[in-house]
């Protein structure tokens, strides 16, 4: 097939929806039904790379446990039935089921949320190595950092209540300020990545390439 | 308390305490909680993903909106990604979710991200106002130009020299910014971690038997971190 097909429709698939959704914002808002439907595809094609995530889980621990990888496999093995137990009660029972609920809260509810506070212990010597002042600028993440500890801990807030001030002052204006101008930063940079993908200088999205498909224009 | 409830507890206890044992050493049970989430997780973004598409999907194709339909086949030739010749056809479906998320944050990128910040930051004033205040109001536009600065011009003469003054305010901002934001994140992890705490000794351990078996499970856990070959038992024939 020809580079045209492989690389360039592509480019001019992004090109001609990022341009819809952009005409019916700015110019044209009788296409609003269009773009509903183009949202929709977006949410259904989320959904299906979904299963590639799946796929390649499957493919990946079922390698582990067809090769009884030491130490591995069983985990593998008991990985995969649990996306099976948690896919098939799901979808033929339903994810407001009772069935899936208690599934959900015994287990991934439990885990998440004890998973994202394990971080805790990760950020507890994160902070002993980044909580340095070896020049001006740590020392002021030491400073600031410090504060809004020392504004959460009830004894300290309560004895000294400078540290609430100091603590709204921080949040209202270097923090506010400093992630506007990161937000501004970024802004731009997402609109000159969008620019650059809708003209085709940015390919990444298309994954691999062979070599004529680099060179071809 | 019905039977399903209270094993329910159990697990969720019990995983709770196989997740915590990786801050001492990895160990089988927290290699086996560790497995039970991620399969977990996958299987309810599948659950989820499946919904959307009935929901956003098969609805309006069943009711007669055949425009869905070709939705349907860009989704399967998504796919055609794991063929060793034909991979480039899913670069097609990809294009369209790329267009579409383009699109989406391109125009709330200007509106939201850009316009918008920049003029309640014009409308801040400076004048007028109590010095405390004015002199807070100017330092906000004076951090947000100099992080403007900072991420638009980006060649080594626009840092360096008098010009250096700007970045240097900038990375100042920005360092208070992001010890604020390290702080309150650490802060918001621990109070996770109490929950858990919470969860684990005022709904776990108040139910029968579990006050027991919390000594035997730590004593497991201990004994899964001691590495296989220093085990005292069971010893290798």
């Amino acid at each position: 097939m020809s580079i045209v097909m492989k690389k360039n429709v592509p480019i001019l698939i992004v090109a001609l929806t990022a341009l819809l959704f952009l005409l019916e914002f700015f110019v044209f808002p009788e296409l609003k039904d269009v773009i509903t439907m183009l949202q929709n595809w977006g949410i259904i094609l989320t959904a299906f790379t979904l299963g590639f995530g799946a796929v390649n889980m499957f493919m990946y621990h079922g390698k582990q446990v067809s090769r009884r990888t030491k130490n591995q496999w069983p985990f593998s093995l008991w990985l995969l039935i649990v996306l099976v137990i948690f896919t098939v009660t799901g979808v033929f029972m339903g994810a407001t089921s009772t069935q899936y609920s208690w599934l959900y809260n015994s287990s991934y509810f439990a885990l998440s949320a004890t998973v994202y506070s394990s971080l805790g212990f990760y950020m507890t010597s994160g902070i002993y190595r980044a909580l340095r002042a070896k020049n001006a600028e740590s020392a002021l993440l030491l400073v600031v950092g410090i504060i809004v500890l020392a504004r959460n801990a009830p004894a300290l807030a309560a004895s000294m209540p400078i540290l609430i001030q100091l603590d709204s002052w921080l949040s209202a204006v270097p923090t506010t300020s400093a992630q506007r101008g990161i937000m501004i930063g970024a802004a731009l940079g997402a609109l000159a990545l969008g620019i650059k993908t809708m003209i085709g200088k940015e390919t990444g999205f298309l994954g691999r390439l062979t070599e004529g498909e680099k060179g071809g224009s | 308390m019905e039977l399903a409830s209270i094993i329910q507890i159990w697990l969720a206890a019990l995983f709770t305490i196989w997740i915590y044992t990786i801050a001492f050493r990895d160990d089988a049970f927290f290699k086996f909680a560790e497995h039970t989430f991620v399969g977990a997780a996958a299987g309810h973004s599948i659950v989820y993903g499946v919904d959307n598409i009935i929901r956003y999907g098969w609805a309006p194709m069943t009711a007669g909106n055949m425009m869905y339909a070709v939705v349907f086949i860009l989704g399967i030739l998504l796919y055609t990604r794991f063929h060793q010749t034909y991979f480039w056809v899913s670069r097609v479906p990809l294009s369209v979710v790329v267009g579409i998320g383009i699109g989406l944050s391109m125009r709330t990128t200007v509106t939201s991200e850009f316009i918008a910040q920049i003029i309640s930051t014009a409308q801040m004033k400076v004048l007028g106002l109590d010095a405390w205040t004015g002199f807070s109001n100017l330092l906000f536009i004076i951090i947000v130009l100099a992080t403007v600065y900072f991420f638009i011009f980006t060649f080594p003469k626009a840092h360096g020299g008098s010009l250096g003054i700007i970045s240097k305010v900038a990375r100042y901002g920005m360092m208070a910014a992001f010890g604020y934001s390290f702080a309150n994140t650490v802060l918001s992890r621990f109070n996770m971690i109490f929950g858990r705490i919470d969860y684990v000794m005022n709904t776990w351990l108040v139910l029968p038997y579990a006050m027991l078996a919390l000594p035997v499970i730590l004593l497991l856990a201990i004994y899964a971190m001691i590495p296989a070959e220093r085990r005292p038992w069971p010893k290798k024939s």
